[in-house]
């Protein structure tokens, strides 16, 4: 299954072939694509900010200079998914490595604020992201990047297999498992519950 | 079996997500960064018509953010340092035979017969061999330099030296599963300056593998299973002058 719209992928395959031919223009489309891309992605697994915009340049930067290896440009979004997978598992083994302990979602300060007004709503709002920190900190890393391609970007299960380079049995089975967890964590459930009703 | 209550519930977790967009100075930096290196632009590939685009050492970073984002520099910003890998060619595409880097075909040695086929096989050189995997290069007849990754059916086209980039190394190709020996070894090919005296790939997990001797270009045995990282190009006293990451096995796993 293929989830994004079919003009969406023409654009963005047209663009890929503009890149290629050397038009100057096309590199600022495409790379705002593969930095929101992976902005999203690295957002739920990276701790710290300024290492999630880190890897998200990486991405971006290799996503562009690896193009011509691309064969089919209407797999542009595949290939920045791969990409990332490939970063952020790097940096979160380089994390462990020095004993870091992970806060994902850190970046959700700013989001989480943005258009918040009344005391309440930004308090309900930070809760929110701290029951969202708390849940996704305790779920292993495969979980959570499985679950940050299905409900961060609405990729199907095949889709996904792709990016993490699995079965997609496997992605069914750590999806399962993740959405399991989240639902155990009672804190999770009531700030989300709220979140919804105040939605 | 999913309920409709597992999924809405993981959906409001990840809501927070789908809002993130990137700073304009953060786009900017990247379109800065790319546009710093030129593209290749390769003419023809024998068998399996792929064209490659090596990788390159990332750039100096910047004040940046989703929100306000500062950047920690912990890439390194390693390029330009000693001479530049399009230099070691552009002497002999511009008719210096001294200039010609690698060794010339031995006595009786025969190209690969998917050489032979290409008529405009002048000049060809071995820049490098490993594991019976070798790096050729020649001159075409209408003056590109061209490239064939001996025993995986991969060639490269370049209409000038210029298009190699100015770095002192740069990965030809990151190699593919299917080009494989015996061991799981898949050949990384690239080449490199006269600066550059040893390369050595970096991976995840275990010790990195060094190859010394390099003398224009290197084809290093990758092992996927450990996760190479990046080439480092070091020089004879073993000081570093660039590196260059892989996205193996992103690329071409098939």
């Amino acid at each position: 299954m293929d989830t994004k719209p079919r003009e969406t992928r023409e654009l963005v395959a047209g663009q890929v072939r503009r890149f290629r031919a050397g038009d100057g223009d096309a590199a600022e489309p495409l790379a705002r694509r593969a930095l929101r891309m992976s902005l999203r992605t690295a957002s739920a697994l990276i701790r710290g900010r300024e290492d999630v915009a880190d890897v998200a340049q990486e991405v971006a930067v290799d996503v562009l200079r690896s193009l011509e290896k691309l064969r089919d440009p209407e797999a542009f979004d595949a290939w920045v998914h791969r990409i990332t997978v490939r970063h952020v598992m790097r940096r979160l083994k380089r994390e462990r490595s020095t004993r870091r302990i992970e806060t994902p979602l850190a970046l959700l300060d700013e989001v989480a604020l943005r258009g918040a007004t009344p005391d309440s709503d930004i308090d309900s709002r930070l809760a929110a992201r701290q029951a969202l920190v708390g849940a996704l900190s305790r779920l292993p890393a495969k979980q959570r990047m499985a679950l940050a391609l299905r409900y961060g970007h609405d990729l199907a299960d095949a889709e996904i297999a792709a990016a993490l380079g699995c079965r997609v049995g496997t992605v069914h089975a750590l999806l399962s498992r993740g959405r399991r967890s989240l639902r155990e964590d009672r804190q999770l459930v009531e700030v989300t519950l709220d979140l919804k009703e105040e939605g | 079996m999913l309920s409709d209550h597992d999924d809405a519930l993981a959906r409001a977790t990840f809501a927070p997500v789908r809002d993130i967009e990137p700073d304009e100075n953060l786009v900017a930096l990247v379109v800065a960064q790319v546009g710093r290196r030129k593209k290749a632009s390769p003419r023809f590939a024998v068998a399996p018509a792929r064209p490659r685009l090596a990788l390159q050492a990332l750039a100096a970073l910047a004040l940046l953010g989703v929100a306000v984002y500062s950047v920690p520099a912990t890439r390194a910003a390693i390029q330009g340092a000693g001479a530049s890998v399009s230099g070691v060619f552009s002497g002999w595409l511009g008719g210096d035979s001294a200039e010609a880097p690698g060794k010339p075909l031995e006595a009786g040695e025969k190209l690969p017969e998917y050489m032979e086929y290409l008529h405009d096989s002048k000049e060809p050189r071995v820049l490098a061999e490993t594991g019976g995997y070798k790096l050729y290069s020649y001159i075409g007849t209408a003056g590109g330099l061209n490239f064939q990754l001996g025993g995986t059916g991969v060639g490269l086209g370049y209409e000038s030296a210029a298009e190699l980039g100015d770095a002192p190394l740069h990965l030809l190709d990151p190699g593919a599963r299917r080009h494989a020996d015996a061991q799981g070894h898949v050949p990384v090919f690239g080449i490199a300056t006269r600066s550059v005296s040893s390369v050595e790939l970096t991976y995840e997990s275990g010790p990195p593998l060094r190859v010394s001797g390099v003398e224009g270009g290197f084809v290093l045995l990758a092992e996927p299973s450990r996760g190479p990282i990046e080439v480092i190009a070091l020089d004879a006293g073993g000081k570093e002058i660039g590196r260059e990451p892989i996205n193996y096995p992103l690329v071409n796993e098939d």
